[in-house]
């Protein structure tokens, strides 16, 4: 179940980072293109809304373009962006949770790419609007522990709850897509 | 057992997290018990199917057209990196080295004026053009005020090359690639100066070139160790 972000990291990608840190664009604009999909999948699945990701996904290479001078290589490129955009996520959920506003636009959830096995169905569809209508908490704990795999120590870390109120989000998570699945 | 109990006791079995003995009873209420094992099997299809959605999803449209602009509107080095070092460094040398120079070389003529018998307004530049010397060659004194700056500016070029070499890692090739190419133009600025002066050792024109290169060194290599200790470690994002 497990999927290692770490393991999307490309081989080339240091020196593509290295290039980008002295300032050339055209390096991270290949970082961007590398690594695009799956920032943007963790932004659609954590928000549920595709404009939304797409904002957001923006502004987490544009940090990341900013704060490159503080990744020094000691962990995968991709391991670091990811952490950044799931800030860039959190911070705006928690921003808008502020405001009251909370908007899951579900039928957006609908032009997800879905495997041929399962378009016909449509269970995956469901599993995907199912995850966009959990709440908030919740739903980040679920995409990070199931969809991504994080364990509940890194995903405490993450997000700043303890460890058990990580598997009490997971656990609710789990029970209202049972419940919207059936 | 409470319901909230039950379900974390599920999730636990499924997520491999109850301890050994724990789970041998568990599952043996699962032999028994047709509606758990029913849950069980709807828990595991569930992370299954959450474990299968794809990682990556493509964008509806490119964003990298909207990404670029800003990108030029807010430069990549907030902090100091290695590059945005060099380029300070390089607007920083001229100012420190200067004023450095006017610093240790006016002492230094400061002391010929002194020993002189005629006393003479000090005018030193940076380039070391001019002078109350300008033209008189340096008696016994002088020269022996000039070797001890010497060997004051040796001694400050070894401790700051040392320095250099240990910050050497942190910077960017490109950036050492310039420094190293800077004082490889220094040092053979420096030998030429030597050369120069031991077929005439009292020019004082000489000799201010050689203090004010020595200056470009040392304001260099000071620039060099004093940005590198700006270079800030990797952090967080």
């Amino acid at each position: 179940m497990c999927v290692n972000p770490e393991a999307a990291s490309q081989p080339d990608d240091s020196l593509l980072v290295h290039r980008a840190r002295d300032g050339d664009r055209k390096a991270f604009e290949q970082l961007y293109r590398l690594h695009i999909n799956r920032v943007y999948g963790l932004c659609l699945r954590m928000t549920g809304q595709h404009s939304q990701a797409e904002d957001l996904a923006q502004e987490a290479f544009i940090r990341a373009w900013e704060r490159l001078d503080t990744f020094r290589g000691e962990s995968a490129f991709f391991s670091w962006l990811y952490r950044l955009t799931f800030n860039v996520v959190l911070g705006d959920q928690r921003s808008r949770q502020r405001r009251g506003a909370r908007v899951v636009a579900v039928e957006d959830l609908e032009s997800l790419p879905q495997p041929a096995a399962e378009q016909r169905s449509g269970l995956r569809a469901d599993l995907e609007a199912a995850i966009a209508a959990l709440p908030p908490g919740a739903r980040e704990v679920f995409v990070l522990h199931d969809v991504e795999g994080y364990k509940h120590e890194e995903i405490a870390e993450m997000t700043g709850i303890a460890p058990g109120t990580s598997k009490a989000h997971l656990h609710r998570a789990r029970r209202l897509l049972r419940e919207q699945l059936q | 057992m409470n319901e909230r109990e039950r379900e974390e006791r599920i999730n636990d079995y499924v997520d491999g997290l109850l301890p050994p003995a724990e789970r041998i009873v568990f599952e043996t209420e699962l032999e028994q018990d047709p509606a758990l094992r029913t849950e069980v099997e709807e828990l595991r299809s569930l992370i299954a199917r959450a474990s299968n959605l794809p990682k990556e999803i493509a964008p509806r449209r490119d964003l990298w057209v909207d990404i670029a602009p800003r990108l030029g509107a807010r430069p990549a080095e907030p902090k100091l990196t290695p590059w945005r070092a060099w380029g300070d460094l390089a607007k920083g040398l001229a100012a420190a080295a200067a004023a450095a120079l006017i610093f240790v070389a006016g002492m230094w003529y400061a002391g010929i004026d002194r020993s002189s018998s005629t006393p003479t307004a000090v005018t030193t530049t940076a380039s070391g053009a001019n002078g109350a010397v300008n033209g008189a060659p340096a008696n016994g004194i002088e020269l022996a005020a000039f070797k001890q700056v010497e060997s004051d500016y040796a001694e400050v070029r070894a401790a700051l090359h040392d320095m250099f070499d240990r910050v050497r890692p942190n910077l960017a090739p490109e950036t050492v690639r310039v420094i190293d190419d800077s004082l490889k133009t220094i040092d053979n600025a420096i030998r030429e100066i030597e050369s120069a002066l031991q077929k005439d050792p009292g020019d004082p024109h000489l000799l201010r070139s050689l203090v004010a290169v020595y200056d470009q060194e040392v304001g260099l290599l000071r620039n060099v160790t004093r940005i590198s200790e700006q270079i800030p470690t990797e952090e967080p994002a």
